[in-house]
């Protein structure tokens, strides 16, 4: 176990040094200059040279990429063109609402889509499951931004305790509208999954053994049943997580929460290079991470599976 | 299918459409009711765009850093709400015959927010903080009218020979030549008055922590996010009625409105797609103010390209072959008004009499065969117009190219962001360009100078357009002391400009805001750019109570 985390922590290495020149490459293929954003809109070429001068943006681009690694290396993602503080802290402050965000996002899935999941599958061919999976199939299809927005104009209001948009730290009130949009399209996929899975395994052997036995339907269901189905659904919660920790850029838009997306989102626009690839290197390592604790959790669920 | 069958799939589908008619039913409970209050604590909320880079005069360059900052900060001399030159800090001032010597009295007792009072000597730091390199400021041209600029700027000097403070509320300025709009130059954000101390504390960013005299102080700043204000209670013309000021970044216009119709903002920009039924709609059409900003949006086209930049008659042509109505009113919603030139109304020195251009078919054709194409612009080559492909840029764009097409002008479009559109336009790429151009401070100086062919490219000549005869003018405009004589220098610039027709002029923007009924003394200016109304004076402004509704 130890030796696989290991190796899995030393293919971290090649895996950011490729993906930092990747970015670095597509940051500079991009048209555009970010003097020209910065200085004001008269500003002249005297005026622009000054801007490139004071963020190394004039050297040559090689340098900038071994200024960079050597930076980030200790720690230092560099300085943000467009507000001048540093980049890590710029990180960290639009990850922690991002970071509630997606936790609460994958919270409303988690009840949501594995409950109906697990509801259509008891009872399958009911009303129950089809009004479970046809909420699944609308929870796929609708977009984001515009259940967002359809969220917000329907339920919050003068009259409403939940927030039209906004962030407060840990707050149910702003959370829960935008938690909802994002989780819906998780909570969907998992309902249908857990569905699947589950009704396979519902009819494998020893269930019918444990039902011959006499055990509580409902103990079948929990214990024997949703136990062995809990494979393909750990896989994609993973996988969610790391999706809703990178993706909710329109979601943080429509409700306006200062978060991870919307500050990628701005730093591309306004051509940020150090903000750009310190999110890069951060979104990629968040996935690295959870693609690892989710390969772990296979262990704790399934004790066939070992790893040498 | 039988009946049975058809009973029970309606009796599965009855719980599933419940739901739906129960969360139809919802919005119900969220009708606002009764006139809308102000806020219990007595702070005003308003909605930024795009948030601030900075808040140290010195260093920044966008509309919402100026907005936030303006409240912060006090100027020598601010602008009423008709744009002239008023007392700020200064209580008065002089100005020699020559134009060449101004003499500031400033008010005595103005404490900065750390108590300490506020002298001329904290006018030369501030002034000479602009120039010095290790300030890295892009807006030392706020103060380069000043004589002795130059050399403090390249190092040669160690300050401001101009600047003379004979004693702590006396300040002479001395300025290489005669300047007109130089007390508006005094009056923008980056010439507000910085106290060195703070500005120089070790460890702590002057631009996150800004210390100023202005009536609201800085209390905290999330990124992103929120920034408030507290009302100064040792503010030298008394503390404001307003507790404070509360600053929301948000960034897409409709959720603004929302939070605006939840009664969460004091003001919001209304947006275009919501403007008709705002008009329609009593209770919002008696909350919306506007104002024509000064500020002018145009096709830029390129004088160093063929063929147009080398045929007058052809860019004529191109100039009377747009429809400047309809792209204000159905694309952009009536947020906009029609250019016929390019000054924007309310500007000194705007000339109502000025023929210009509009949309004239006959013209345009009668242009085209001037130019040597036939009416129809036979053998004309196509042209390319770069446009930022942010919306409502691209409708306006493709609006442009069926009109100019409509004429015999063949264009074809290339969106891009406005970095590369900048980027591009910087080095004279495209044929054509749309962009916009906002008034830094009101003075024609500042729409006409940039036709000035010293500044070509990222200085504001994008069309690179030279014509000695007009730099002569415009040099002479900015010698000339007598206002009149300079206004119709400014006037005769203008029109050599609008004859050679280096840009399609289409229109200037409006600010529409949605006010609510219970805020007084919130006045409009031409230049409040969008929700961040860095000219509306937040100490002039409070709260009354709503008036009750008529039963």
């Amino acid at each position: 176990m130890k030796s696989f985390i290991l190796r899995r922590l030393l293919n971290l290495v090649p895996v950011m040094l490729g993906i930092s020149l990747a970015a670095f490459i597509m940051m500079y293929v991009l048209p555009g200059d970010p003097a020209t954003l910065m200085a004001p809109q008269s500003a002249d070429e005297r005026v622009l040279a000054e801007v490139r001068a004071q963020y190394h943006l004039d050297d040559p681009l090689p340098k900038q990429y071994l200024n960079f690694l050597g930076r980030a290396a200790h720690g230092d993602l560099g300085i943000s063109v467009q507000t001048g503080r540093p980049v890590v802290r710029k990180l960290l402050e639009s990850f922690l609402p991002t970071l509630q965000l997606a936790a609460g996002s994958l919270l409303f899935a988690l009840i949501v889509g594995v409950g109906a999941g697990a509801v259509s599958a008891a009872k399958p061919r009911s009303w129950l499951d089809a009004a479970c999976m046809l909420g699944a199939l609308a929870g796929v299809s609708l977009p984001v931004f515009w259940l967002g927005m359809m969220l917000m104009l329907l339920f919050a209001g003068p009259h409403s305790w939940l927030a039209v948009s906004g962030y407060e730290p840990l707050s149910l009130r702003h959370f829960a509208l935008p938690c909802i949009a994002l989780g819906s399209v998780t909570a969907a996929l998992l309902a249908r999954l857990t569905r699947s899975s589950l009704l396979e395994v519902l009819s494998r052997d020893y269930i019918r053994t444990a039902r011959a036995k006499g055990v509580a339907e409902w103990r079948v269901l929990l214990r024997h049943g949703m136990r062995n189905a809990m494979l393909p659904i750990v896989t994609m919660i993973g996988a969610s997580l790391a999706g809703l920790l990178s993706g909710a850029v329109l979601t943080e838009t429509v409700f306006n929460i200062p978060g991870l997306g919307r500050a990628i989102l701005d730093a591309i626009g306004g051509r940020d290079y150090p903000v750009v690839m310190g999110a890069v290197l951060w979104l990629a390592l968040m996935f690295v991470a959870l693609n690892l604790i989710v390969d772990l959790l296979y262990a704790a669920l399934d004790p066939r599976i070992r790893y040498e | 299918m039988t009946q049975s069958n058809m009973r029970t799939c309606s009796q599965r589908l009855l719980p599933v459409m419940l739901a739906v008619v129960c969360l139809a039913a919802l919005p119900a409970c969220n009708r606002t009711e009764g006139p809308p209050r102000p806020p219990a604590d007595g702070v005003y909320r308003l909605p930024l765009t795009d948030g601030p880079k900075t808040l140290d005069p010195a260093r920044f360059t966008d509309v919402d850093s100026e907005g936030v900052a303006r409240r912060i900060f006090s100027t020598l001399v601010t602008l009423d709400a008709q744009l002239k030159p008023a007392p700020d800090l200064a209580e008065k001032w002089e100005v020699s015959p020559d134009g060449l010597s101004y003499t500031f009295q400033l008010r005595k007792g103005v404490l900065f927010h750390n108590g300490r009072e506020l002298t001329s000597a904290d006018v030369r730091y501030s002034y000479e903080r602009l120039l010095r390199k290790s300030t890295l400021s892009h807006r030392g041209w706020v103060v380069e009218p000043i004589s002795g600029s130059r050399e403090l700027r390249d190092g040669t000097a160690d300050s401001l020979s101009g600047l003379e403070t004979p004693d702590p509320f006396t300040v002479r300025i001395r300025l290489t030549e005669p300047f007109e709009p130089f007390l508006s130059f005094l009056a923008m954000g980056s010439a507000a008055i910085v106290p060195r101390e703070e500005v120089e504390r070790p460890g702590k960013d002057f631009g996150l922590n800004p210390v100023g005299s202005g009536p609201f102080t800085f209390v905290r700043w999330r990124e992103n996010d929120v920034i408030e204000l507290a009302r100064n209670e040792k503010y030298y013309a008394g503390p404001a009625p307003l507790a404070g000021l509360r600053f929301r970044i948000i960034k897409e216009p409709l959720v603004a409105y929302q939070e605006y119709l939840a009664g969460n903002l004091e003001h919001c920009a209304a947006p275009e797609a919501y403007l008709g039924s705002i008009r329609q709609d009593p209770g919002l059409a008696a909350q919306l103010k506007s104002v024509a900003t000064l500020s002018t949006y145009y096709v830029g086209i390129t004088m160093t390209h063929k063929p147009a930049g080398e045929n007058v008659h052809l860019r004529r042509a191109m100039n009377y072959a747009v429809d400047r109505e309809f792209i204000c009113n159905k694309i952009l919603g009536g947020t906009h008004v029609p250019a016929k030139g390019l000054l924007p109304p309310g500007l000194a020195g705007y000339d109502p009499a000025l023929a210009g251009y509009r949309y004239d078919e006959a013209k345009a054709r009668e242009e085209l065969t001037a130019a040597g194409y036939g009416p129809g612009g036979k053998d004309l080559p196509e042209m390319t117009l770069y446009y930022n492909s942010r919306p409502p840029n691209p409708q306006v764009a493709q609006a442009v190219q069926s009109d100019l097409r409509h004429a015999g002008i063949p264009v074809r479009l290339q969106p891009l962001e406005l970095a590369a559109l900048l980027a591009a336009t910087n080095k004279g790429e495209p044929d054509l360009f749309r962009l916009g151009w906002v008034g830094d401070f009101p003075d024609a100086d500042n729409f006409l100078f940039i036709f000035h062919s010293a500044r070509f490219g990222s200085a504001g000549n994008r069309a690179r357009y030279a014509n000695p005869e007009l730099d002569t003018l415009l040099a002479e405009s900015r010698r000339e002391p007598d206002a009149q004589r300079r206004m119709a220098l400014l006037r005769k610039a203008e029109e050599m400009i609008v004859a050679d027709a280096p840009w399609i002029f289409l229109s200037h923007a409006q600010t529409n805001l949605l006010v609510k009924p219970y805020v007084s003394g919130f006045t409009l200016s031409a230049m409040d750019m969008g929700p961040s109304v860095n000219r509306v004076d937040f100490h002039k402004v409070s709260f009354t109570e709503a008036p009750r509704a008529t039963p």
